[in-house]
């Protein structure tokens, strides 16, 4: 019973309550962060548009023009709260520093505090950035929303985020052993940036590629959201994408029980 | 070594634990992809127990031993042999449930949110800790006014300074009421007053509530203050273990005296005990402490030849000095 009150317990929620709250301490920061996120899909754009006028077309491999402007910016909306690759930060810092006893001496799971923190970060960045872009986009290009797309928005960020959170984690599990996981954490972003439609829309790779993309676990990072709520995407890819991802969540989370094991010993020692 | 029971809020019994580090073989440009694996034992066979309510210091130089002991104590690791018990708890196999019945200060990780108010971090203990509303506002109360922290209870934490910042740590450790708190270095680079009271308090809780308290200090007035017990660690092992009076009495059983003398005054103090300083008409003696010196110092005092003196029993800084050079010595006669 305690066990379970611990692993449910609103400790961790304490936790995301807090760092949310104390997320507000960097006000200028948040505005600087909207406006760079704001700023960055600008090149994407005009680049694509480039594209598309030499091509002399108006649709590329059944994307179309006047999508580009939409997509490039949301992906950038999504881009704040997902991939999360603040969890192995936080975990190489900790890691390095003895920090990780500050969680170890309360009654705490060391990992579901990290997601705990992280989510709290998550939902900050949903809240003042990502929502912010997508209302200007949308009174900007004035798609038309379908409520169901506009619900599963939402929680399909909320999945990626589940889902590069235990990517992250593993990775942050390394630190115990190589202590400076930056370059390996950075390398995953580029992985997640390329095949994850950040750069380039899924269906704009050549349809074998594109096939195959959209069955790994990347495509649920940019591209499901994106496509869902701007109804890019069919019926059929969306629920094939959210059970891929619930898929792929389940795998990765198997994994990270296994690489937690391993590693727990050698994570927890840094602790003091 | 005292055996454990059930009165007991720690008992440990011989544990070890080594650690694996990898060194560089030499100091040279390449030496970094070369290395060399060593062990490291930093503890070997340490028993003691600590008793409820009570209040003990746990004391040793850098590399004694002392942080593995509290990560061992905070279930933080397991030990690789020997056994574990806080609060009738293994802390490896049971450390959130412990947590929930031990405060910890770690002097050198504060565990306050840096971008908050010390009154946020509070809540969320509150929350973490589930302390009821009203509950958790008398307790708050009582140690803001004993820590004297009224006016820096709004303002964020980085605006603070070390020794509020320690204050306002402490009370984040302690407003669940645990059994038992562990203070790692509590008042490491700390103010006077701010010590004071974090002392006073510390004491506080001991006698309101029972609380043990285990202290981790290099700070010996931190032990003349609090402690009753003492335990101390060298090189993995435990070399005293015994009330401050036992330590007192084994390594300060001596007392300094400090006698000035009259002009053409003979007297042969070499019976008496160890001449440290002698200076024209003053003389600084060492005193072993037994009847018939004791007789001889009343004697010597009272006479013509002495126009005045002070007498004072060694400070704990001093007691622990003899102590490190005696352990050191017997180390050494080993050898």
């Amino acid at each position: 019973m305690q066990r379970r009150d611990d692993l449910l317990g609103n400790g961790y929620l304490a936790v995301l309550r807090t760092t949310f709250i104390s997320d507000f301490g960097y006000r200028i920061e948040t505005l600087a962060r909207l406006a760079r996120r704001l700023i960055a899909p600008i090149a994407s754009v005009i680049l694509w548009t480039i594209i598309y006028a030499a091509s002399n077309t108006t649709t590329i491999n059944g994307f179309p023009r006047a999508d580009i402007f939409i997509y490039f910016f949301l992906v950038s909306a999504i881009g704040s709260v997902i991939p999360n690759a603040n969890i192995s930060n936080s975990m190489q810092y900790d890691i390095q520093s003895g920090n990780v006893a500050t969680y170890l001496i309360k009654p705490f799971i060391y990992p579901l505090a990290l997601i705990a923190e992280t989510g709290g970060d998550a939902l900050y960045e949903f809240t003042f950035i990502t929502l912010p872009i997508f209302f200007v986009a949308c009174a900007t290009v004035g798609f038309n929303l379908v409520l169901l797309r506009v619900a599963l928005f939402p929680i399909e960020i909320l999945l990626g985020f589940l889902m590069t959170s235990l990517i992250y984690f593993m990775i942050g599990c390394l630190a115990a052993y190589v202590i400076n996981i930056s370059g390996i954490s950075n390398t995953l972003l580029w992985v997640f940036n390329v095949l994850g439609g950040r750069l380039i829309p899924l269906t704009l790779f050549p349809a074998g590629i594109a096939s195959v993309l959209t069955i790994l676990p990347f495509a649920s990072i940019y591209y499901l959201p994106v496509a869902t709520i701007s109804g890019l995407a069919s019926w059929s890819y969306i629920t094939n994408g959210i059970l891929y991802m619930l898929g792929w969540i389940a795998v990765f989370f198997l994994a990270s029980l296994l690489v937690w094991r391993v590693s727990k010993k050698k994570i927890l020692a840094a602790g003091g | 070594m005292k055996n454990a029971t059930g009165e007991d809020a720690i008992a440990i019994n011989d544990v070890r634990k080594t650690f694996t580090t990898y060194e560089a073989r030499s100091s040279s440009f390449l030496s970094v992809l070369s290395k060399r694996k060593t062990e490291k034992k930093a503890l070997r066979g340490v028993s003691f127990s600590v008793k409820k309510g009570s209040i003990t210091a746990l004391l040793g130089k850098n590399g004694s031993g002392k942080s593995t002991l509290i990560k061992l104590l905070v279930g933080i690791m397991a030990p690789d042999s020997g056994t574990v018990r806080v609060l009738g708890m293994d802390p490896w196999k049971e450390r959130i449930t412990l947590a929930r019945r031990m405060g910890v200060v770690l002097g050198a990780h504060p565990t306050l949110y840096n971008d908050l108010p010390p009154a946020q971090s509070f809540e969320y203990m509150r929350r973490l800790y589930r302390i009821p509303k009203n509950e958790y506002e008398k307790r708050l109360r009582h140690f803001i006014r004993l820590l004297e922290l009224d006016d820096v209870n709004r303002r964020q934490v980085r605006e603070l300074s070390l020794g509020e910042r320690m204050k306002c740590n402490f009370i984040a450790a302690v407003l669940h009421l645990p059994d038992l708190i562990v203070l790692d270095e509590p008042t490491i680079g700390v103010d006077l007053p701010s010590t004071l009271k974090l002392r006073a308090t510390a004491l506080d809780l001991q006698k309101r509530y029972g609380t043990t308290i285990l202290i981790a200090t290099h700070i010996l007035e931190d032990v003349k203050v609090l402690a009753e017990e003492v335990v101390i660690l060298d090189k993995g092992k435990v070399v005293f273990n015994g009330s401050k009076h036992d330590l007192s009495v084994l390594f300060g059983d001596y007392k300094t005296v400090e006698l000035y003398f009259a002009k053409n005054a003979k007297v042969n103090l070499s019976r008496l005990g160890t001449v440290v300083d002698r200076r024209d008409s003053y003389v600084k003696i060492e005193i072993r402490s037994d009847k018939a010196r004791d007789k001889m110092l009343a004697e010597l005092v009272s006479s013509k030849n002495v126009v005045d003196y002070n007498i004072s029993t060694p400070e704990i800084g001093e007691v622990m000095s003899k102590f490190y050079s005696r352990v050191g010595g017997m180390r050494a006669k080993k050898r």
